[in-house]
């Protein structure tokens, strides 16, 4: 399952390719994420020793690239709370991998607070879509997509790591695996959604005239 | 420790059936709302474009007012004068047969020339339109564009007639004297009838000739042409009419409905 979870970043990276002659920036930061994805997780399991290393530099990466993408979703209106809490986030980061981890049973992992932070991102700007009916079709609006995968992935993820904390049976830890997998291949084709529908319905014009 | 599994997979289910339905409910919202802000949002751009519409033909009738006035007061005025001065002076050389035969001449062309005028004028802005209504004003359209036996009309009412408020009965009769001149300049008609049905909440105005007929969707749609037909149907979507055109080789009738209503008549 594992390893299909991992391939399953292959498709919006496939359908990222078309993307780089987008305009549109926010999808080319998820474009990168997809990429970072599959890296670290090949990385990881073929070099599990790397894993400390790995894990905390993609987490951080991710979100450096999720808010970055929200950023332009919000149209730069956010940028110093964005910034804000990338910095808060990054110092927390630091503390954590260096001090608090041990005590993870006290101190939210990376992992926990930056899902919560992509999901309150998400929500908010569910709510920022319906305020101002940014699209006149919102099935073939591609951050709608985009901002679904977020949602259905990272609350996801709150709900497990949760889970996993509070759950000590064997068996949980195996479902927890399954679902964590399954997330994630939900998330990379609701990416992979965002970015069909993007070069679908993209009017734009690209230089050489195609 | 079977019970962590069921709470686990229980929690799991419910989460996931919470999300789904906050996306479906939020899909559904926001579909709902982007409708109704398109449906305002043609409703005020088709009502920008009545007022647009509106105010370019009360532009054009203000001009025509304008110019009706200028020339059956200015101009038809100079001329009445010249017209009897000439009879003065006619009177005056009558000894003289060819200066008086010249004279007499001059003032029969004037007169010409006079009622050229003010059939412009009228034609412009019809003052019956203002002191006897829509029925009379078309009436007498249609009497004056008879000219039998080449071109024959008739004009029928039956039913108690209403007043129209100003600017539908202004509209109408545009309405009207485009589709007779339309009637007069392509079909080559030989006969025009115009009816008046007045009900109880409705005019029901019928205006048919023998003539050749045309393509009225083709001709409006034209680029080129049909300039007329769009200013008709514009006048029409203003004051509300509804309209009915039937046109083959036998000739043209319009069926125009006109709802009788607190926006339509004089109150």
């Amino acid at each position: 399952m594992s390893h299909v979870s991992m391939y399953s970043a292959l498709i919006p990276i496939f359908l990222g390719i078309f993307i780089l002659k987008n305009r549109e920036k926010y999808l080319i930061f998820i474009f990168i994420l997809a990429v970072v994805s599959f890296l670290s997780d090949v990385m990881s399991l073929n070099h599990p020793n790397y894993r400390n290393i790995v894990l905390p530099v993609y987490r951080y990466t991710q979100l450096f690239l999720i808010l970055s993408a929200y950023n332009f979703l919000f149209k730069n209106v956010y940028q110093r709370t964005i910034i804000f809490l990338l910095g808060g986030l990054l110092i927390y980061a630091v503390l954590y991998y260096a001090y608090l981890e041990n005590l993870a049973r006290t101190f939210p992992s990376i992992r926990t607070l930056s899902s919560f932070v992509f999901l309150l991102a998400s929500l908010f700007y569910f709510y920022y879509l319906h305020k101002n009916l940014l699209a006149k079709n919102l099935l073939l609006f591609p951050p709608f997509w985009l901002n679904v995968g977020v949602l259905i992935y990272f609350a996801g993820n709150i709900f497990l790591n949760v889970a996993i904390n509070i759950f000590t049976m064997h068996k949980v830890y195996v479902i927890y695996m399954i679902v964590h997998s399954s997330l994630n291949i939900l998330k990379n084709l609701l990416f992979a959604t965002s970015f069909f529908i993007a070069i679908k319905y993209s009017k734009r014009i690209t230089y050489n005239g195609i | 420790m079977e019970y962590e599994l069921t709470i686990f997979i229980l929690s799991g289910t419910a989460g996931t059936l919470v999300m789904a339905g906050f996306i479906i409910y939020f899909v559904i919202s926001y579909q709902k709302k982007s409708f109704d802000a398109q449906l305002r949002f043609e409703q005020l751009k088709t009502r920008a474009e009545k007022e647009a519409t509106l105010a370019s033909f009360r532009g054009q009738e203000n001009e025509r007012q304008r110019i009706a006035k200028d020339l059956h007061d200015d101009i038809g005025a100079s001329l009445t004068a010249i017209k009897m001065s000439m009879s003065f002076l006619g009177d005056k050389f009558k000894k003289n047969k060819a200066l008086h035969e010249e004279l007499m001449e001059i003032r029969d062309t004037l007169t010409l020339s006079i009622d050229g005028i003010r059939a412009i004028s009228h034609n412009l802005m019809p003052y019956a339109l203002t002191n006897l209504g829509i029925s009379r004003s078309v009436e007498q359209l249609v009497n004056r564009v008879a000219n039998p036996p080449h071109y024959k009309t008739t004009f029928h009412t039956s039913g108690a007639s209403v007043r129209l408020n100003e600017e539908v009965r202004l509209m109408l009769f545009r309405s009207i004297q485009e589709i007779i001149h339309n009637s007069i300049k392509h079909s080559r008609a030989a006969l025009l009838k115009v009816n008046f049905t007045w009900e109880k909440d409705q005019l029901s105005i019928r205006i048919e000739d023998n003539g050749c007929g045309f393509n009225y969707e083709k001709t409006l749609n034209n680029v080129n042409s049909g300039i007329g037909l769009k200013n008709l149907e514009s006048r029409f979507r203003i004051i509300g009419v509804t309209h009915h055109v039937k046109s083959d080789e036998n000739g043209t009738g319009y069926h125009i409905i006109l709802p009788l209503n607190s926006n339509t008549i004089s109150l």
